[in-house]
């Protein structure tokens, strides 16, 4: 099975060249500093190939934030895990929320935006209580959000039928 | 020195100060809280500097970068989780501290180090920035486009593991900035959607490529609950704290001096800073193994590091234009959206705004300390804040803050897609600050390309024109000693790793 690294550069490299028949669409002149750039790119496509079958070791980032993996041990209760479908949801729920931005304007759709994500990411063990709570702390974000742009800032926000 | 007092009081205004405290504050939460990067932070309030006077909304900015260092040491200390990369060394004595009850002396320590590192820092700076800026101000079309890929070359090394990756994320950046209408001949480029016409602003580009990615990636940790910290406040420790911090007269030395000197590296970075730092004071201390198991002189040497390196980081930002960490490549977005670009026509046609912004920062140094200090009793309340609100919370203000600065829904567009792409390059080991680095020098490197082509074509050739002269010779080594250092580093990390698994 091929190498994470070596399907990256092979994707990368596809592209490049691809791009690089595309550019022949437009004015010579005005993709000179692009046809330079995408050059640059297929090269270092191929030393990413080269890196992968040398190095055969996934280099991890080096100048990040590493948090060595003891200290989540101790104060992190839950192993962080790689999860699809809160990100699918996130994803949804921001794309819906885009579409009822512009029918209802900026501030009906936060509120809307905020209680949905809050719901749907977690509802299980749901109270009456917990989900008043969230309902508050999304109607007080949003408040706060209009306070501090709309009336003291007076910036403008995307408006629809409502706020 | 002079310029730096003849304009100091305007950082006194009452419109930058307010800007000013209002922003230390913030970046002190913001800084504490877990899981919010201080770079998403100082994205995320760029576009609202955009509605204020230039020189406020750098203040603002100046201030949150400044405070979200120092805070980033609250979580590292409470709850072992530092805020910032910064603070990783400031946890190695500042937890163990904390589990023996002293987590307000360990945090009195850090803003009081974070002061006393912050404001030598900031001396160097004051210093050294106008001198530089008039050697760069000699700098032609062909410097300046090596400066602008000098710039890409360092984020590339610093946030990617691989350096490959990492150029290809800052050419991917470059790529997007090309979006629009060609800057010479005025013919469009992969205008495919009327979306695009205008091209890629700053903001949407800052905002989705910082922000967009963490939301998501703070959905994908939404289980993650934090430990509740130990902190029981103490009366008329304060000035306690304070004689003895002062007395740890090589920590601090040690700190201030490694932070400065390190900060004005472009793209080695605060984390570095604090660590090297840490680890000389322990190998010149008496007893070096009392390090790590709750030492206040631990915290001491860190912290004042960390912040140290706040001002020397923006040196090569102001007299270049090339950030030298990823905060710093958001502060140059928030310098360009008001039309001031950086590099040494700052400090000629704008030194109003420049030597305002450098006060101000001396004054959140000291503003830091203070609000550090009296609102470190509430910090634990930012710990318990949870991933699910912060989701919300961060998409709504980026969306907002995106539409505001050109009332644009198709900008809201762009920055929800980039922010997209990324998260997905994120998982195959592509890092955001090359690719905001890349839009953001891309304008600059095309038309210094393309003016010093045509001046080449019309005189001595391209090769001579771009590649021959001390400055280009010294930029072009810089460029390639950057990719090698980062290469031999990669090299390093296969063989150590390949030694170990041999060793099982």
């Amino acid at each position: 099975m091929i190498n994470r690294d070596t399907a990256v550069s092979l994707v990368v490299l596809a592209g490049t060249v691809a791009l690089y028949l595309t550019l022949s669409m437009f004015h010579p002149g005005a993709v000179i500093f692009i046809r330079v750039i995408v050059i640059i790119i297929g090269l270092l496509a191929l030393l990413l190939l080269a890196q992968s079958i040398l190095l055969k070791h996934g280099i991890k980032g080096s100048g990040t934030a590493q948090v060595p993996a003891e200290t989540e041990k101790v104060s992190v209760s839950k192993k962080p895990h790689f999860a699809w479908k809160p990100v699918l949801l996130i994803f949804g729920a921001i794309l819906v929320y885009f579409f009822v931005m512009e029918q209802l304007g900026f501030y009906v759709s936060a509120f809307l935006y905020f209680v949905g994500v809050v719901f749907l990411l977690d509802w299980r063990g749901l109270t009456p209580k917990k989900g008043f709570m969230r309902i508050g702390i999304a109607f007080v974000f949003t408040a706060l959000v209009y306070l501090l742009f709309s009336v003291i800032l007076l910036v403008q926000t995307p408006r629809g039928l409502l706020l | 020195m002079g310029e730096f007092l003849h304009y100091f009081p305007q950082a006194l205004s009452f419109a930058n100060m307010v800007a000013l405290i209002f922003g230390v504050i913030g970046g002190l939460i913001l800084g504490a809280t877990p899981g919010l990067s201080p770079t998403m932070a100082v994205a995320l309030l760029v576009p609202f500097t955009f509605h204020m006077d230039a020189t406020t909304g750098l203040v603002l900015l100046g201030a949150v970068y400044t405070a979200t260092v120092a805070g980033g040491a609250i979580s590292a200390i409470l709850i072992k989780i530092p805020g910032a990369p910064a603070n990783i060394a400031t946890l190695l004595d500042g937890y163990p501290m904390a589990e023996q009850g002293k987590a307000q002396t360990a945090l009195y320590i850090c803003f009081i180090s974070s002061l006393v590192g912050g404001l030598f820092g900031m001396l160097v700076m004051i210093l050294f920035t106008p001198p530089l800026a008039r050697v760069a101000i000699q700098f032609g079309a062909p410097e300046m486009f090596w400066i602008a890929l000098f710039g890409i070359t360092i984020m590339a090394g610093l946030s990617s593991g691989s350096i490959a990756k990492g150029l290809i994320a800052g050419m991917f950046g470059v790529l997007i900035s090309t979006i629009g209408y060609s800057p010479i001949l005025g013919v469009p480029r992969f205008v495919f959607h009327d979306t695009l016409i205008g091209g890629v602003a700053i903001v949407p580009a800052l905002i989705g490529l910082f922000a967009i990615p963490q939301v998501f990636s703070m959905g994908e940790k939404l289980g993650i609950t934090y430990s509740r910290p130990e902190y029981k406040p103490e009366r008329g420790i304060l000035l306690k704290t304070l004689v003895a911090n002062l007395k740890m007269v090589k920590a601090l030395g040690i700190g201030s001096v490694v932070g400065t000197i390190i900060g004005a590296i472009p793209g080695a970075g605060g984390q570095v800073a604090g660590l090297i730092a840490y680890d000389q004071t322990r190998k010149f201390d008496k007893a070096p193994e009392s390090f790590g198991k709750g030492k206040p002189e631990g915290v001491a040497v860190s912290e004042s590091a960390n912040n140290a390196m706040v001002g020397p980081s923006l040196i090569p930002l102001l007299t270049l234009g090339v950030p030298g960490s990823p905060t710093a490549a958001v502060l140059l977005g928030g310098l360009l959206i008001h039309g001031l670009f950086p590099g040494p026509d700052l400090f000629l046609k704008h030194p109003e705004v420049t030597y305002t912004f450098i006060g101000s920062l001396v004054l959140a140094q000291i503003a830091m300390c203070v609000f550090g200090i009296l609102l470190s009793r509430y910090s634990y309340m930012v710990m318990s804040v949870s991933n699910l609100y912060m989701v919300a919370a961060v998409t709504v203000l980026a969306v907002y803050g995106t539409y505001s600065v050109q009332n644009s829904f198709d900008d809201v567009i762009i920055m929800f897609s980039l922010g997209t792409i990324m998260y997905i390059g994120s998982k195959f080991g592509f890092s955001s600050a090359p690719v905001v680095l890349g839009v953001v020098l891309g304008p600059i490197a095309e038309d210094n390309f393309l003016k010093g082509k045509m001046i080449a074509d019309a005189t001595v050739g391209i090769w001579r024109y771009f590649f021959t002269g001390t400055a280009n010779v010294i930029i072009i080594l810089l460029c390639i000693g950057s990719v090698a250092y980062s290469i031999y580093g990669e090299v390093k990390l296969h063989k150590k790793l390949k030694k170990r698994e041999e060793g099982l």
